[in-house]
């Protein structure tokens, strides 16, 4: 019972009792002056009950009280009124409230002993409000339109972009067309039935810069149903400087250098002649420095291409100034092999087992075969395949160090060039060359779990620095608070609400360069997808039910006005005694 | 009676008839004229009825009546006495005097009227309409009308240029106002074309051209300009005119501007120059087969037409024609150059001509062959475009050569798949003495005639080079060896297969025939042993008979050891063998001579290094060169972007963005002259934007739009991808490579 008791004015709790109890004492001394001893007694009890009814006016008792339970319904974009009914059947007394987004709907004082969510959800920064209660999310159907998306939203210029998503419910004869910034039609899909699709949109990205381009959907008449800004970020390319050494010139290199050496990147290719005599080509370079394998000259190169023989013939300086390369400073290697024993050895150890398979083909082009060696590459434990169909690894890498050594079993790919299929050679080589070459380090990686953000919505992102106390910058130069990882010391987490839609940035003000582009969008745009991720996120919040089996308590404040009759009682005895 | 009133009515037909004749004349003429003028049927009908209607009310054709044709009659034939109206009237009502003078009347008249005609001026009517008719034509064929047209002709008000100020705030001055315009291209004089004045400002002219451009405005003005590309020409104020000319030799773009008195500037509309280069001539040759082949006895003429077409007009056009004699290393070519039969028209725009070659008189002999093509050349000055056909091949069947036989029943070239050389025969002929005593006589007969028919083999591959008739007459039954050949097959089958044991089966089987080849290398040419052909350089004797004797010796040893070794006595062969090796060594080193005089140049090869296996003077080499295409279209790239960020931060266009839109618009115009309908309207908006800042969202996303389509896609770029690294990646890393 005492655990129920407590006080406003607990505070002042000692102070009270005891000017109370001082009181009483004075009150009882000089009592005992006094002759009357008839009405002693009940005088001292009467004194003690006004003391400590005007102690209790002072301290403000409250006791616990159980609440008035009642169950609620919310009512969220999207519910389905057959829904509310029916749960208005099973529970007479309901309450049915509407949900805003960023509105307290629970009255604190008067808490539901259970709520039943309908429609698409509350937003996810709502859900602290409901913390501790007993929710049922009862969801919603699927929305109409794109409700999954997924795009790369920062590419290099000259690379093509693919928008994968996934339409659902969509009405037959609807497209689906990927518009430029110029609101040139690039690419499209149409709908064939009502079956949900997963759709990808392709396009090449030729200019540098930030884009809004659009993701239009439009029905078989070619009306407007709904058009979505994704931001597409193209930056400018990073040339490679590549080194290839061959024992002898081949078709392969040749094809190989001109690929690179149109595309703008610095290749130096080093075949053979004749015993100890080379021929040295230089592509969009000057001659300098020299190639001579030393670990200074290596350190010029993103990546070595050597062909088995050469690798071989190397001295073992050279192979340990190469590794040392490869390990300290990331330049990627990838061997030319014609030699498929079941371990070799690059540096690190490959193997190769058999594949009666004498073509094989990328899955973004199954139709055109590329001839291979009869081998797959073995997987291993650090093997990480670059090409891969059904199981069987065509080229692959292995880490070593920061940097990594690829090595493939295609034979003759040029060949693909003379069929007429370069495309399908440039994006084999394209593959291999972007995960082998060495990696771009920057001062700080941003990362953020989606491409796209809304106005006046949180925004988290993180940042990895290594910079020991980072500071982050908006476009006004504002500070945006950050939070250290407790298990990275570099990685940093923040949060922003974006007041303007397009395209944002923010800095780290150690180094200005270090820029993180963000796209902000309305909340009036992609309104399927962000039902579709609302309802996702109150699935998973509100899988377990949150039954407390505790009934809903308060402390809630005595009425002091029967200490006031109390007092006026006693203390008017007390006066009124000595005169009658 | 009623004959005499139907001669009457008669007359009075025939001359309303000439009246409508005269009529119809005038109405022919005019509107032939106007036709010719014109070129509208439309009009010209309505103009012959209009003429017709008019000439008919001034000619009346209807009026003359019957009452006027007796008139006419009695007026212009005395002897009718003024009676003719008398026939008119029923006779039954005339008096007697009457009836009489009627009867005289129409026996005369039946007599008299045809000496004269109804009055008429068919001939004036006629002159009038021919001249009509000649002098529309002539207006027609000289183009008359051309000069007048644009001056009659009101301007297209589409054409009309307009102007535009460049700041458009200011706009309180009046826009002085464009009276007239005009264009002149003067076509190279070449072309034949005559000079053509218009009011469109868009061009398409021959390349080589001179344009001439013509603006008067309502207002003086400080100056006018043609913009063309980057560069700005001030145009010549004369009276009143502003005039600018420019000779165009390629494909452009250019539109005005100008700068009135109060120091407004206003510009006009973008305008193409579309320049097509002159054609060369198109060769077409008909009538002949692409090879040719007659046999001796044939009459050896071949007739063929080629049908020449040029867009402006042929210069010149010819036959190259070269017969080649001989084959293999002894050909010989001899070039001549043949006019067609009948002569081209200097000018004329096609040209069918014909042409026919005797083969006997281009000097052609059997095994000869003649290849020629067609040159022509247009009158493109200053240097002229010359186009030539496909080569046309004719050839004279040798009689006496052929590149392998039929022999009996076996359609196959016996040539044999190898031979050895004459060292390795002397080395194999060696290794069979010193084995004498080991190898048993059959084996050891067999092996020195496997060497005979190997020394067979050899010698008829060097019997080649004496000329094909050494090397093939081989296998060949000509109608010299015909008897011989059929005695042969006849006698081996009756010998039956004795040499089995001792030889292949395709060795043997013509032995004979090789006794007769003397006989026709002899027959061949019996004047060659006599005749000096010095005034031919391949005929010179200086190396040729040497080699040949050298060769013929050669061949001569090379019999004698074949018969040795066909004897099984390959020691006495040997020496023969020596011989002709020493003897095919000095051929060889003077064929290298004969190689070098054919034109093939080889490199100096110093005996002493060569094949010595040295590599100090190998050196390595180096090649350097850039591929790196400067990225394309540098400004169209960033004014891309630019209106991107124009339209998504709403802000102004400055003057930095007018000075990249120029630059973009510089860049645009080279890709527009290639395909000026894609780009013109970009170009346009392009150009507005870089002269004035005000615009809208609509035409900024047109021109990205259109600057987008001009930039060259590409899908796949290497590059380098980003990977942040701190401690915990390099942990990561460690961990990875330690469990590998």
């Amino acid at each position: 019972m005492i655990d129920n008791l407590s006080f406003i004015n607990n505070h002042w709790f000692w102070h009270v009792v005891f000017t109370a109890l001082f009181l009483w004492l004075v009150f009882a001394w000089k009592e005992w002056q006094q002759v009357n001893k008839s009405r002693r007694y009940l005088k001292l009890i009467l004194a003690l009950i006004a003391l400590t009814s005007l102690s209790l006016i002072i301290l403000k008792p409250m006791v616990v009280s159980k609440l008035d339970t009642y169950e609620m319904v919310l009512l969220t974009k999207g519910y389905h009124v057959e829904k509310l009914d029916s749960i208005k059947n099973e529970h007479k007394k309901i309450q049915v409230q509407n949900y805003k987004a960023n509105r307290s709907f629970i009255n604190p004082n008067k808490k539901p002993s259970s709520i039943y969510v309908l429609g698409e959800g509350i937003a996810a920064f709502d859900f602290y409000q409901l913390d501790s209660l007993n929710v049922t999310y009862l969801g919603r159907n699927t929305p109409s339109g794109v409700v999954k998306l997924n795009y790369e939203q920062k590419q290099t210029v000259g690379n093509s972009i693919a928008v994968q998503g996934l339409y659902t419910q969509p009405k037959k004869g609807t497209k689906l067309i990927l518009e430029s910034a110029a609101e040139t039609s690039l690419d499209s899909v149409m709908f064939p039935n009502d079956s949900a699709q997963i759709f990808n949109l392709s396009t090449q990205l030729n200019v540098v810069g930030n884009y809004e381009y659009h993701l239009v959907e439009k029905d078989s008449l070619d009306r407007v149903i709904a058009s979505n800004p994704i931001g597409i970020r193209v930056v400018p390319e990073r040339t490679l400087s590549v080194f290839i050494v061959n024992w002898f010139p081949t078709f392969e290199t040749k094809y190989l250098k001109n690929f690179l050496a149109e595309k703008g990147h610095e290749v130096i290719v080093r075949s053979q002649v004749t015993r100890g005599k080379f021929k040295y080509e230089y592509f969009n370079r000057s001659t300098t420095p020299s190639v001579d394998f030393s670990e200074k000259s290596l350190q010029n190169f993103d990546m070595v291409i050597m062909d088995a023989q050469s690798f071989k013939n190397l001295s073992r300086r050279q192979k340990n100034n190469l590794e040392a390369t490869v390990r300290n400073e990331g330049l990627g290697l990838f061997i030319q092999t014609s030699n498929f024993n079941s371990s070799v050895n690059y540096l690190t150890d490959f193997g190769f087992q058999l594949d009666k398979n004498t073509t094989t083909n990328l899955s973004n082009y199954p139709k055109i075969h590329i001839s291979k060696y009869p081998y797959r590459i073995k997987p291993q434990f650090s093997l990480h395949p670059i090409h891969q169909i059904n199981n069987s690894v065509q080229s692959a890498y292995k880490p070593l160090g920061n940097g990594q050594i690829g090595i493939a079993v295609f034979e003759n790919t040029f060949q693909l060039i003379l069929n007429g299929h370069s495309n399908v050679y440039q994006s084999l080589w394209t593959e291999i060359i972007n995960v082998l070459s060495k990696k771009h380090l920057p001062l700080a990686s941003w990362n953020a779990n989606s491409n796209i953000h809304f106005k006046d919505q949180p925004f988290n992102f993180s940042v990895r620095s290594h910079s020991k106390n980072p500071i982050v910058l908006n476009e006004h130069n504002q500070i945006i608070p950050l939070i250290n990882s407790i298990d990275n010391n570099s990685l940093w987490f923040g949060t922003v609400y974006p007041k303007n839609t397009g395209w944002q940035q923010q800095h780290l003000q150690q180094d200005s360069t270090a820029v993180f582009n963000y796209y902000v969008t309305d909340t009036l745009n992609w309104k399927a997808l962000q039902s579709y991720q609302t309802s996702n996120a109150n699935k998973k919040q509100f899988k377990q039910k949150q039954t407390t089996g505790k009934p809903h308590t308060t402390r809630q404040a005595l009425s002091l006005i029967w200490m006031y009759m109390l007092f006026l009682f006693s203390i008017s005895y007390l006066w009124l005694e000595p005169k009658l | 009676m009623i004959d005499a009133k139907n001669i009457l009515v008669k007359f009075k037909q025939r001359w309303q008839l000439l009246l409508y004749l005269e009529v119809f004349l005038y109405a022919l003429g005019s509107s032939f004229f106007f036709y010719f003028l014109s070129t509208n049927i439309l009009l010209t009908l309505l103009i012959f009825v209009v003429i017709a209607v008019i000439a008919s009310f001034i000619i009346k054709p209807w009026l003359p009546t019957i009452a006027a044709s007796t008139r006419y009659i009695d007026a212009h034939i005395e002897t009718l006495e003024h009676s003719t109206s008398l026939l008119l009237q029923p006779s039954d009502k005339l008096s007697s005097l009457a009836k009489l003078q009627q009867q005289k009347v129409v026996q005369r008249l039946s007599r008299e009227l045809k000496k004269i005609n109804p009055p008429h001026h068919l001939l004036r009517s006629s002159l009038v309409a021919a001249a009509l008719i000649i002098s529309g034509f002539l207006c027609y064929q000289l183009h008359i009308t051309s000069y007048f047209s644009t001056d009659t002709n009101p301007i297209n008000k589409k054409d009309i240029i307009s102007f535009q100020p460049t700041d458009s705030t200011d706009l309180k001055a009046k826009i002085p106002k464009l009276i007239n315009q005009s264009l002149t291209i003067q076509y190279p004089k070449y072309t034949n074309l005559r000079n053509l004045k218009t009011q469109q400002m868009d061009v398409k002219t021959v390349e080589g051209s001179r344009i001439k451009w013509q603006l008067e405005f309502s207002e003086p003005l400080k100056t006018v300009s043609i913009e063309n590309m980057e560069n700005s020409f001030t145009m010549d104020l004369s009276d009143g005119n502003y005039i600018y000319n420019l000779g165009v030799t390629n494909s452009s773009f250019y539109n005005f501007k100008f700068t009135d008195t109060t120091g407004n500037s206003y510009f006009s509309d973008l305008y193409a120059i579309e320049v097509t280069k002159d054609q060369g001539p198109t060769i077409e040759i008909k009538d002949i087969e692409q090879f040719t082949q007659f046999e001796f006895t044939d009459a050896k003429n071949v007739q063929f037409s080629s049908e020449i077409r040029d867009d402006y007009g042929l210069n010149e056009a010819y036959i190259i024609a070269t017969v080649s004699k001989g084959s293999g290393e002894s050909v010989k070519f001899r070039e001549e150059k043949l006019n067609f039969n009948n002569p081209i028209k200097r000018g004329s725009k096609v040209q069918n001509l014909l042409k026919s070659i005797h083969l006997d008189s281009m000097k052609m002999e059997p095994g000869d062959e003649l290849y020629f093509y067609v040159l022509a050349s247009d009158l493109k000055s200053p240097t002229p475009n010359i186009s030539r056909s496909e080569t046309y091949f004719l050839s004279i069947k040798d009689t006496t050569t052929n590149t392998f036989g039929v022999e009996g029943t076996l359609g196959v070239d016996r040539m044999p798949d190898y031979f050895r050389s004459q060292r390795q025969l002397i080395i194999d002929t060696e290794k069979l003495i010193r084995q004498r005593g080991k190898l048993s006589k059959k084996e050891f007969n067999f092996s020195s005639n496997e060497l005979g028919f190997d020394q067979k083999a050899l010698r008829i591959k060097y019997g080649e080079f004496m000329g094909a008739e050494q090397a093939d007459e081989e296998g060949v039954v000509s109608q010299e060896n015909l008897e011989l050949f059929e005695e042969e097959n006849k006698s081996q089958v009756e010998e039956g297969d004795l040499l089995d044991k001792y030889s292949h089966n395709h060795d043997g089987d013509n032995e004979h025939n090789l006794v007769e080849e003397k006989k026709a290398v002899e027959t061949k040419n019996p004047l060659e042993k006599f005749a000096h052909s010095h005034d031919d350089a391949e005929m010179a004797t200086l190396f040729e008979e040497s080699l040949r004797s050298k060769l013929h010796k050669a061949l001569g040893e090379m019999w004698d050891s074949e018969l040795y070794l066909r004897l099984y006595e390959p020691e006495k062969s040997l020496p023969y063998q020596f011989r002709a090796l020493a003897l095919l060594q000095d051929i060889k080193n003077s064929a290298r001579i004969y190689v070098h005089r054919i034109g093939f140049d080889p490199p100096p090869i110093k005996e002493d290094t060569r094949l010595s296996g040295k590599l100090e003077d190998i050196k390595n080499y180096r090649k350097i060169k850039s591929l790196k295409n400067d990225i394309a279209f540098p400004f169209i790239r960033n004014a891309i972007y630019r209106i991107e960020q124009l339209i998504s931060t709403n802000e102004a266009i400055t003057e930095k963005d007018q000075q990249l839109f120029e630059k973009a618009g510089n860049e645009l115009a080279q890709k527009a002259i290639e395909s000026p309908g894609n780009y013109l309207s970009t170009l346009q908006n392009l150009k507005q934007l870089s002269e004035n800042k005000n615009t809208t969202i609509a035409v900024l996303r047109s021109v990205q739009k259109g600057m987008l389509l001009a930039i060259p896609s590409s899908e796949f770029y290497p590059t380098k991808s980003i990977r942040f690294s701190d401690q915990i990646n390099q942990l990561l890393l460690k961990e990875l490579e330690k469990h590998d």
